[in-house]
């Protein structure tokens, strides 16, 4: 087990290894001149060389990598150029408390639901609950969450009072007001991931009905209900527990078209306007976030894995 | 199927939301013994023609292939003309009615047509971009499935660090760097398509270069070249199909969110899904929701449509 | 008339007033132009009340007094003490930051105004007044010295007086990095007799002085002596007004403000402000609509129907000579097709005024005829320059003659409201002329680096094409915005100026320079219409920039609250604001 955590480790390195030498290419990679994009028409020379010597700009890629790879290391990316005054640090930090705030909200209600509809599906397979469940989640998860977004806003958002047009909850609101305000982007991250996850979900549950422990365990004696509990439950959502590590770098950083139409300060929004204002600080701080919060949760979504089921656990260290 | 998932092995799992679930090698078992390949390729063409998924997905999809084609046939009022009633009175910002049937929008435009007309965009970079990626992710698969070896840890190394970064994400960082001309976007599209394709296509000449008659083939003194595109491919194909479907589905979406986050080739003016959701939602607010919700269906349909296209088709090989 | 009484206001005028009050007295213009004008010469609301009493009495109107006071909103309820208001603002520049020198947009201006004065400030009708620091005001004889008398008492927030000093370091600064008063005066003009009074010296006649140091100029607000160009607000909190700045956030820009205990006017009703700024029009209207803001400063008519329907919003309409100007780089690139005039006027020919108005404003603008003097000023020549049609077929046998049929090219516009829309129509109207236009749109905090002024700078120019060009790098072809400005100084000299910092047509013409000059030199109303007259034609002629339209600014606020105005530059006027119970 150690081997394979070690590993992975090592693996998770390289990868961001590898993202580093992407996010320090990018300015050298733009054409024209990144400094001058950044300091506006209206900069002097000097400001000009200022802004490109933080940029590194004016040493060596060597230079230039040993530098970001300092950087990451110490998460200290500087200031940022279109907030003078905030480190990259602070404003990624408060994006992604934000973020986080969303994403634990949104599986609160993402995973019953769907593992609910997934095995639900499962257990009443081929019926016509099935199909519906199925086929409506995967129609569902097709849409862009903005589409989905822009829904919401017209059916629900303008009619209904309670739902909030903007997700931005005041100050030191207390948790029930936070989740009225989180409400709507949080239930378009449920319609994008019910179909995947209940189908993943289903999927699984099926094969686990079937198995050989499975009837064992009937024969042993025990209810239905005791067997799906303890056994067939744990090593269905095994895949389910994959896929939402996998999804967590997403939810966190790739909804950007989800915040901006619901006006959220999340880190996806952060990470866009930094591109969008060629901050490149901030966005390798922001793009390097989000890479991390990945590598982190696949690990732990693998742990997961190998905690509820020991064959996994198994295969995992003989894969190492 | 597997039940490790696959990311323990070769890296990620479907990093990005709206397709169908992890794809373990949906492989083409080697038929039962007596049906050679192309009884059961005929068998499963004959059942996804009449699975309903696939009807309506082609339906769908077909709709829109007309309209990027010939618009004009099916439109009254040019995409960017002012729409006037019998009087000659512009009709500004009016809901659908008898003259425009999705009604106008704030610069007196018919959104009929510009739902219409908006569907050549898509549909040309969408199935371009796929295209060149399912050309590169399925030779570069195929090749690090076969030879595997220091190359393919390299590859395997750097297709997961650029799938640790939702595509989105990446593909906005590209575009901006270079600028959103239609080459690029399309380019980016193509380039963060290869490394999915050609995971799903490596594992799939993986499995299927473990399989006996690639070693027969091998013993035979059969040259490289010749069982990876005269053995494995055949029998990989089925993954491929797959996969261009998938990613096209996928396609239409990164397209449409990037061209809702302002990044869409050429004018601006002209019309394109996305970009008439960006510049017209915030009107829903007040009321004014037809500019953007038709739009917004017309996406969704396309994305439905092709993703049921694609899963019929999954289903289909796997019989 | 009361020849007596008018005698004695007379004798205690200079020069320039007296050209004024003998201009009202003989009927030559109306009392509104002569209120507006007395007031930028520094006429004071006595002596101009005591003039119209005068006049007055020979055609029997019993006129009131002075410039009427305006009737606050809905004041029957009673203002309530204390409490807090949120507004709705522009988010402001990224680049410039809370600068008040060098800032640019209205959610920026409306900041920074929160804390920092204006030494000339305004009427109760929001024309030029006295509620700034500087009392009162007046010039010599030839309006090439102006002296302003500061108000006593006041003090800076950190509790240091202001005195002259600060106004004479602002000046200096002002001089320094441009901001509209180049060759107005130099660096180093500013004289301080004592710590009340300055005394400016311009480099030539400007009797339209008191405007350029006014709420008018936003980026003339009074800093305190150690300001430097490049200072903002977050970084060292200063300011004389009636609200101090206690915090920043840059990430969402949100600025809050309380109120001053020890303002000069007296404590502002409301204890805490805060001004939250927005990327998206939309998002500001909603949050308004949802009453998650008391305020808004200014939206777009389009986003915006949902306020105007609401019956429990009042509408602020400020007086706007707001427009979009449609420039065309006239020397750049070389042998272009915008070099040449003829295609420029081929463009004025094509565009379909009204149906902007219509499509874009719904009513709230007037249509405009490609210069930017507005039709209700005294100086305005109706005559001059008749109203410019839509003449499809005059465009394109202009274009036919300057050799342009067919002409292709890129019209470049930033992401504000109003303008990518405009750009659509001009997209249109200029395709029935046989022209092709590709609209790129840019976010605004990008645009005007990119495309806009890339040439003009504060100080250094690191893109001037040379002498005649000051914004070498402007796009041949582009729309950018303009804010209201009660005289058109500003839209003529720094928009159109030779060698100007917002000449982004890089129009380079002595005989417009040398109008220009006459006109702010000209005595009285006659002698600035005539030179107004000349710039019109002039315009017209040479075409450097379209003007399609003036449109007015909307803001508003929630009825429960009173005592609230606003300019059309985004300035947020909350010393009387309160909340009704």
């Amino acid at each position: 087990m150690t081997r394979f955590i070690v590993r992975r480790l090592l693996l998770s390195l390289v990868t961001l290894g590898i993202i580093l030498v992407l996010i320090t290419l990018i300015p050298n990679l733009a054409p024209g001149d990144p400094a001058r994009k950044i300091a506006g028409g209206t900069a002097s020379p000097e400001r000009l060389m200022a802004v490109r010597e933080s940029l590194g700009l004016d040493k060596s890629i060597l230079e230039q990598l040993r530098d970001t790879a300092t950087a990451v290391f110490t998460f200290d990316f500087g200031e940022s150029f279109t907030r003078p005054g905030f480190s990259v640090s602070e404003l990624v930090l408060s994006a992604l408390g934000n973020s986080a705030r969303l994403v634990a909200f949104a599986l609160v209600l993402v995973l019953p639901i769907s593992i609910l509809g997934g095995v639900v599906a499962a257990r009443r397979r081929d019926t016509w609950l099935d199909r519906t469940i199925v086929n409506t989640g995967v129609a569902l998860s097709s849409l862009p969450e903005f589409v989905v977004g822009v829904l919401f806003l017209a059916l629900l958002a303008v009619p209904i009072e309670f739902f909030k047009v903007i997700a931005d909850p005041p100050d030191g609101a207390s948790v029930l007001v936070q989740m009225q305000f989180l409400m709507l982007p949080a239930l378009t991250v449920l319609v994008v991931y019910f179909g995947y996850i209940a189908r993943i979900t289903r999927a699984s549950t099926i094969e686990n009905l079937s198995a050989d422990y499975t009837r064992t365990a009937y024969m042993k004696g025990l209810s239905t209900q005791q067997v799906f509990r303890k056994h067939v439950l744990r090593n269905a959502l095994v895949p389910t527990v994959a896929v939402i590590g996998t999804q967590l770098g997403y939810m966190f950083g790739g909804m950007v078209g989800l915040e901006l139409i619901y006006n959220f300060p999340g880190l996806g929004r952060l990470i866009f306007d930094a591109v969008d204002a060629a901050d490149y600080p901030l966005l390798r701080g922001g793009v390097l976030t989000v890479a991390i919060i990945y590598m982190v949760a696949t690990l732990a979504a693998d742990l997961m894995i190998a905690w509820m089921n020991p064959r996994a656990r198994l295969a995992l260290s003989e894969a190492a | 199927m597997t039940h490790i998932p696959d990311h323990v092995e070769a890296g990620v799992e479907q990093p990005d939301a709206g397709a169908f679930g992890p794809h373990d090698a949906a492989i083409d078992e080697v038929a039962a013994p007596g049906h050679t390949r192309r009884q059961v390729r005929r068998e499963q063409v004959r059942l996804l023609l009449r699975s309903p998924g696939f009807i309506i997905g082609c339906l769908i999809g077909g709709l829109w292939i007309f309209s990027s084609i010939w618009p004009e046939v099916l439109t009254v009022w040019g995409s960017k003309d002012t729409v006037v009633d019998a009087s000659g009175k512009t009709l500004l910002r009016v809901p659908p009615n008898d003259v425009a049937w999705f009604g106008t929008d704030r610069l007196a435009r018919d959104v009929y047509s510009r739902v219409i007309f908006g569907a050549r965009p898509i549909l040309i970079t969408a199935p371009v971009a796929t295209l060149i990626a399912v050309i590169i992710g399925t030779l570069l698969g195929m090749w690090t499935g076969y030879f595997r070896g220091w190359v393919d840890e390299v590859l395997s190394r750097i297709l997961e660090a650029m799938l640790s970064i939702p595509t989105i994400l990446l593909a906005i960082v590209i575009v901006f760097t270079f600028g959103p001309t239609p080459a690029v976007i399309i380019g980016t599209i193509a380039f963060l398509f290869i490394a999915p394709i050609a995971r799903t296509v490596r594992a799939a000449t993986l499995s299927e270069s473990q399989l006996d008659y690639v070693t027969a083939a091998r013993l035979r003194g059969e040259k490289s070249l010749y069982i990876i595109t005269r053995e494995i491919f055949p029998n990989i194909v089925g993954v491929v199909v797959v996969e261009v479907t998938v990613r096209l589905g996928y396609a239409v979406f990164t397209l449409a969110t990037l061209a809702f986050l302002g990044l869409s080739g050429g004018n601006v003016t002209d019309p394109n899904w996305g970009v008439d959701v960006a510049q017209n939602y915030q009107q829903i607010v007040a009321g004014v929701w037809w500019p953007t919700i038709f739009p917004a269906l017309a996406i969704g349909s396309l994305v439905i449509g092709v993703n049921l296209i694609a899963d019929s088709i999954e289903r289909a090989t796997k019989t | 008339m009361d020849w007596k009484r008018l005698d004695a206001i007379r004798r205690r005028s200079t020069p320039l007033e007296n050209d004024l009050i003998d201009h009202y007295a003989v009927g030559g213009i109306t009392r509104r132009d002569f209120l507006k004008r007395g007031a930028i010469l520094g006429l004071s609301m006595t002596s101009m009340a005591g003039v119209i009493a005068a006049c007055a009495s020979e055609t029997g109107t019993t006129a009131t007094a002075g410039p009427g006071t305006t009737a606050g909103p809905g004041t029957t309820a009673a203002p309530i003490a204390g409490g807090s208001m949120r507004i709705g603002i522009q988010q402001g520049d990224a680049n410039s930051g809370l600068d008040p020198l060098n800032m640019l947009d209205l959610g920026t201006y409306a900041v920074n105004s929160m804390a920092f004065e204006y030494l000339v400030g305004l009427s109760p009708d929001l024309g030029i007044g006295n509620s700034g620091l500087a009392t009162e005001w007046s010039s010599n004889d030839d309006a090439t010295v102006w002296t302003f008398k500061l108000r006593e008492g006041v003090k800076w927030h950190d509790g240091s007086p202001f005195t002259s000093a600060d106004v004479a370091a602002t000046f200096d600064r002002m001089a320094e990095v441009g901001a509209g008063m180049a060759g107005v005066w130099v660096q180093g003009a500013a004289e301080t007799p004592d710590d009340l009074t300055v005394i400016l010296n311009l480099e030539r006649a400007n009797a339209n002085l008191p405007v350029l140091v006014s709420t008018y100029n936003p980026q003339s607000l009074i800093t305190p002596v150690n300001y430097v160009s490049g200072t903002k607000l977050d970084q060292q909190p200063a300011g004389t007004g009636p609200w101090v700045f206690k915090s920043h956030d840059p990430n969402t820009f949100i600025t809050a403000f309380t109120a001053n205990e020890d303002y000069w006017g007296g404590r502002p009703i409301l204890d805490e402000v805060t001004l939250i700024g927005f990327g998206s029009e939309g998002a500001k209207v909603s949050a308004m609509q949802a009453r998650e803001l008391d305020m808004i400063q200014s939206f777009g008519v389009t986003d915006g129907t949902s306020l105007l329907d609401d019956q429990n919003f009042t509408l602020l309409r400020p007086p706007s000579a707001n427009h979009r100007q449609v420039w065309f780089n006239t020397q750049l690139p070389e042998g272009g097709p915008f070099t040449d005039k003829r295609v420029r006027r081929a463009f004025g020919f094509m565009l379909d005024r009204q149906k902007m108005v219509d499509t874009l404003f719904q009513g709230f603008g007037i249509i405009a005829n490609d210069h930017p003097i507005h039709p209700t000023l005294a100086f305005f020549d109706p005559d001059a320059t008749p109203q410019r049609p839509k003449d499809i077929d005059q465009a394109k046998a202009l274009l036919a003659e300057a050799g342009y049929e067919g002409l292709e090219a890129t019209l470049d516009a930033g992401d504000i409201v109003y303008s990518a829309d405009m750009a659509a129509l001009i997209e249109q109207d200029a395709a029935e002329a046989g022209v092709t236009l590709t609209v790129r749109v840019t976010a605004n905090s990008d645009f005007y680096g990119e495309y806009w002024c890339t040439g003009a700078s504060w100080g250094a120019q690191p893109e001037t094409g040379g002498p005649g060009r000051p914004c070498g790098a402007s796009a041949p072809f582009g729309i950018v915005d303009y804010g209201h400005r009660p005289t058109p100084d500003i839209y003529l000299a720094r928009a159109l100026g030779t060698d100007a910092d917002w000449n982004s047509s890089n129009y380079a013409s002595s005989e417009f320079d040398q109008l220009v000059a006459d006109y702010q030199a000209a005595a009285d109303v006659a002698g600035q219409k005539t030179a107004i007259g000349a710039i019109q034609k002039l315009l017209h002629e040479d075409a450097p920039a379209l003007y399609p339209f003036f449109f007015d600014v909307l803001a508003g606020h929630d009825a429960s609250f009173t005592g609230i105005q606003t300019t059309a530059l985004g300035h947020l006027l909350l010393l009387k604001a309160a909340k009704t119970a």
